[in-house]
């Protein structure tokens, strides 16, 4: 039976956190310098690394060839070396919610977790990180009894590092005075092994550290690497390093077959999604994952930029049910919409209508339902027209939405909790005045069920008006600014309307951003994704940021009131998300077909030094907008 | 028994216990140490910090999420504000005041439907629930609210509605026998025009009726003449009595008991703070048979629990959680407000009750309740069941429990094999607690 200790319950509550933290941190501990400072001692930590006779060249050769998933690395831990004085750990530490976490009693409890770790280890903690993920990692997931195992490889940079860090695991582990004892030493390969709880066997072997999940599949290992033999890598390391750039930080690949087999189902991904906007939006992404034989991924990054890269083979003919994708026009332009106050703006390459057929091999039969529905009902706005019949085949390809924050202009006492105005950009492929007048009596017609809904409520209805602008027709609705009825937030915070500008169908649901839009569309071609792109998504992080502070109010009584924490928890979290935001110039979801592949990347690029420094006064300055 | 000051040492100690049973009536109940403090600073300084209108940081920084919280129609978060500032208040009793007079002017948001209107009412009788009650209904007669649930915008000259000044007289400040059908027939007209615009009171002078009317043998003119009348009429004092005896002593008051409070009352000239100090304080008050004489109200019940465990929590569920309990805050059943008393307690409610009490000693469900039990016990969670019984006995119930019903508890405790052990122990005994009789009286 285990027994509670405090020091174990301090260390494992707050170790993984601490050395994180530890790691980008310049805390006063007394411990950290002077001849009290206990470490490994400074001259083992500032000696040379030295290649070490006897050991193979590529450690991700040690693995076994039948690998389900690998991760694969080399020179990760370098990246740690200079994180002390890194601009990161400069911007975390500026960050105004971060002096408010340190007045905060869970900053103490970090800085006491923190202490323990690096005076355990003899290490400040980012020179732990950078010896833990030394100079190669190798990683494998393999099929094993029951549950997949594990086993890898790291090179540190000496074998006195090695040891040390054998010698810290042991003495962690003796702290946690469990029954029975959480770990015992072994000869395992001839090989001094640290078993931990008969879940993991780890060793020096030189200067790596060797490590798996068995018994069994560690005496593979460290056979393999006393033998040192110059082995090829496993397949799937050779796929990873294949699809990944040169500069990737960690390459990633996983074995499609062999995780379908484990998983027991017909394919290891959900190809067929729950709703119709994420099969519309990533169906193809998922149904290329699920059938590729590898499905590499990699990470890139740099001080500005973290980016994580998928690469699938996309080769034609693609099945029937790819046609909505909008992968045969994958070379045409794509356009980006950004008016003012863009907070997320939003490109795809999407044939709805297509999607809408083929909506039973891309969807489960529940949406198909929820389809049939759709059909019926939306016929309402359209004058009895079909939507997925002669409506959406009507749309070209090219589909766009954005969502911007909205200024109120001429309302004096705007919703407290201010909703960003959205607009739906199609465009007609031909017979646009037929289409622009029947999404106008759509609109028209929708209003009037509102003001049905809200006469029942009695509350404010909508006020129908065909407007003028730039020459555009606007037709819409809007609340009237002396009724002394309120509505509900959500309708407080639209005006829903349309225009169509040449091709172009506007559906907004503000006044305000559809005249951005009329305004964008007017002043001349729109901005455009790079070549190849099927898909682009941006969000703005100053947007976002501005956003937060301005419906600052209405999260902070959410959190108090509906998740029960304190007011200044709240006020902490809540100043964490918008530094955070600021920080961030863009968050980007994108996908592109080129060369017989389809490239998915979720990347994040923090906003230039000087910009975020900055953000502060202009996020006040664009909330007043 | 009387309304003669209590004096400690001659009529009884102020003592944990008579600390223990102001603090429940006058607040949401008490930690042991706000009792221990009460008793060391005595019972009129434990008085004056009672009516002490400094809420405290936290409840009026909850306050001053008001205005975003109040816009709209989210009932459940404007009742999720009220209890956070309940929970949170330096000063209870003037929240414990506005529920009482939300529940004597009943107004439901069910018909309002606007959050912004119940906060406002809600404001005024925070504001003068303490003052002399004549301030208060004259206030209460053009608040907004009020008036739109007692159709006052329907009362004009040609068609005279009745309903307000039917339930002014009635409810707020008569009770029923104490006024003739021409009586109410002539309120109604005085308060013809007595119409709410742009949410505002507006007296609509077309729509009011400019006759002579004569209220109770006397001659008046509009609504606030009548309001006057009300006040001024006899029987006015005792209703008020009865009432605020209801409330914050006893659930059936005795008539003497009604008559000594009415007869106070009038010396303060309806000054319902200056009345209650004197009730605090008096002999009546602290009197044996009025020691646990009162069914707490699912909103004191689940507030006084939250506030003595210190608990962090969901506020809009427990909002929800005390409507199944029986009283959903700013929608009162009907005019009649909520009836209180023994009607507080049926084998629905009790199971409301009970899933709440589980919820807070396991944290369990949508309410999410997080309360250190570790912290609240200390070592006992370990030791016998005893010592671990009173000491939750005297958090939760300020040492209500029965020689029988503690009993049963001490000897749950004490099996391993039911009650477990450590924090689950304690949890499980504090469950077993909250589930007794005594624990659901005030």
């Amino acid at each position: 039976m285990r027994r509670s200790r405090p020091v174990r319950t301090l260390l494992w509550r707050f170790g993984a956190a601490a050395t994180l933290a530890g790691a980008l941190s310049t805390l006063p501990l007394s411990a950290w310098a002077g001849p009290a400072w206990p470490r490994l001692a400074n001259d083992v930590l500032a000696r040379p690394a030295a290649p070490v006779v006897g050991e193979v060249a590529d450690l991700a050769t040690l693995l076994p060839q039948e690998l389900i998933a690998v991760a694969d690395a080399q020179g990760l831990g370098a990246r740690f070396h200079d994180l002390p004085n890194s601009s990161l750990k400069q911007r975390l530490f500026a960050l105004p919610a971060w002096k408010l976490f340190q007045k905060s009693p869970a900053y103490v409890e970090l800085l006491g977790g923190l202490g323990f770790v690096e005076l355990v280890a003899g290490m400040k903690g980012h020179e732990l990180l950078e010896t833990l993920l030394g100079e190669q990692l190798a990683l494998g997931v393999v099929a094993g009894e029951g549950k997949p195992g594990l086993v890898g490889a790291v090179r540190l940079p000496d074998v006195d590092r090695a040891l040390h860090v054998m010698q810290v695991a042991r003495q962690l582990l003796a702290m946690q005075e469990e029954e029975p004892p959480a770990w015992r030493a072994a000869t395992c390969g001839g090989l001094e092994t640290l078993v931990v709880r008969e879940q993991l066997f780890v060793a020096c072997h030189g200067r790596d550290l060797l490590f798996a999940s068995s018994e069994a599949r560690f005496l593979e290992l460290a056979t393999a690497a006393q033998a040192a033999h110059a082995l090829q890598p496993p397949a799937l390391v050779a796929a990873a390093r294949a699809a990944a750039p040169a500069d990737a930080l960690l390459r990633f690949a996983l074995d499609g077959p062999r995780t379908t087999a484990l998983s027991g189902k017909e394919s290891w991904l959900p190809v067929r999604q729950e709703e119709f906007l994420g099969a519309a939006l990533l169906g193809d992404v998922l149904q290329l994952a699920a059938q590729a034989p590898v499905v590499p991924l990699c990470v890139r990054g740099d001080a500005d930029t973290f980016a994580l890269e998928l690469s699938l083979p996309a080769t034609t003919p693609l099945p029937a049910a790819f046609r909505g994708f909008g992968h045969a026009r994958a070379g045409e332009p794509l356009a980006l919409v950004r008016p003012p106050g863009t907070l997320l703006t939003m490109a795809l390459r999407r044939d709805f209508a297509a999607l809408w057929s083929e909506s039973g091999a891309l969807c489960t039969e529940k949406v198909g339902a929820d389809l049939a529905a759709a059909k019926a009902n939306l016929g309402l706005f359209f004058g009895g027209r079909s939507l997925p019949d002669e409506v959406l085949p009507a749309l070209d390809e090219e589909v766009l939405f954005v969502l911007a924050r909205q200024t109120f202009p001429g309302v004096a006492a705007p919703p407290a909790l201010r909703y960003p105005a959205g607009a739906l950009l199609f465009t007609a492929r031909d017979d646009e005045e037929r289409l622009g007048r029947e999404f106008g009596n759509g609109v028209q017609m929708a209003l009037a069920l509102f003001n049905v809904d809200s006469a029942q409520k009695n509350q404010s209805p909508y006020e129908l008006f065909v407007e003028p602008y730039r020459g555009t027709l606007v037709t819409g609705g809007r609340l009237p600014k002396d009724d002394d009825r309120t509505a509900e937030p959500e309708r407080q915070n639209a005006s829903p309307c349309f225009a169509r500008v040449g091709k172009r169908l506007i559906l907004s649901s503000t006044v305000e951003l559809l005249h951005a839009l009329i305004d964008e569309l007017s002043a001349g071609p729109l901005g455009s994704a790079p070549a190849g792109s099927l898909t682009r998504i941006e969000i703005d992080g100053a947007q976002v940021a501005a956003l937060a502070h301005e419906d600052r109010d209405v999260l902070l009584s959410q959190a108090t009131l509906e998740k029960g924490k304190s007011l200044a928890q709240a006020e902490l979290e809540q100043a964490f998300l918008v530094d955070v935001a600021r920080e961030v110039a863009q968050l980007r979801l994108a996908s592109r077909r080129a060369d017989g592949r389809l490239t998915v990347e979720l990347a994040l690029e923090l906003a230039p030094r000087a910009a975020a420094t900055g953000a502060a006064p202009r996020a006040a300055a664009e909330a007043g907008r | 028994m009387n309304l003669a000051p209590f004096v400690p040492g001659v009529d009884g100690p102020f003592d944990a216990a008579a600390a223990a049973h102001l603090l429940r009536h006058a607040a949401f109940g008490s930690r042991p140490e706000e009792r221990d403090e009460a008793v060391r600073v005595g019972l009129q300084a434990t008085l004056e910090r009672l009516f002490a209108r400094d809420e405290g940081k936290a409840a009026a920084q909850l306050a001053a999420l008001a205005p975003s919280v109040a816009q709209g129609d989210d009932l459940p978060r404007l009742q999720a504000l009220w209890l956070g500032r309940m929970v949170e208040s330096a000063c209870p009793l003037v929240e414990k005041l506005a529920l009482f007079w939300h529940n004597h002017f009943a107004t439901s948001f069910t018909k309002i439907q606007q959050c912004d209107w119940m906060w406002r009412q809600y404001e005024l009788f925070r504001a003068l629930g303490g003052g002399p009650f004549r301030e208060l209904l004259q206030a209460a007669a053009r608040d907004p609210a009020l008036l739109v649930w007692l159709d006052g915008n329907s009362n004009v000259k040609s068609h005279p509605n009745e309903n307000f000044a039917r339930e002014l007289f009635e409810l707020f400040s008569l009770g029923v026998g104490h006024y003739s059908e021409r009586d109410v027939q002539e309120a109604a007209r005085a308060f013809t025009g007595w119409h709410v615009r742009d949410g505002r009171f507006w007296k609509n002078e077309r729509a009011h009726d400019a006759g002579a009317k004569q209220l109770f043998g006397a001659p008046v003119e509009d609504g606030g003449e009548v309001v006057d009348a009300a006040v001024r009429h006899p029987a006015c004092a005792p209703f008020l009595a009865g009432k605020l005896l209801s409330a914050f002593v006893c659930d059936a008051p005795s008539a003497a008991a009604i008559a000594e409070v009415a007869a106070a009352l009038r010396e303060e000239e309806l000054s319902i703070e200056r009345t209650l100090r004197r009730l605090f304080g008096s002999r009546l008050f602290f009197a044996a048979e009025q020691r646990r004489a009162r069914i707490a109200g699912p909103i004191e019940w689940c507030v006084g629990l939250l506030r003595r465990t210190r608990a962090r929590c969901n506020l809009k569920a427990v909002a929800q959680a005390a409507a199944a309990m029986g009283q959903s805050l700013f929608a009162p059943p009907n005019v009649k407000g909520w009836e209180g008393g023994r009607t507080w307690i049926s084998s629905r409610t009790l199971l409301a009750r009970n899933r709440f009490a589980a919820a807070l000693c396991h944290g369990e469900g949508e309410l999410a309740i997080a309360v250190d039990w570790a912290k609240q016990v200390g070592a006992l969670a370990e030791g016998a069941g005893l010592p671990l019984v009173a000491k939750l006995e005297a958090l939760l119930t300020d040492d209500a429990l029965e020689p029988a019903t503690r009993a049963r508890i001490v000897a749950f405790a004490d099996d391993g094999a039911a009650a477990g052990s450590g924090v689950v122990r304690v949890q499980r005994v504090a469950h077993q607690l909250l589930g007794a009789p005594e624990a659901q009286l005030a």
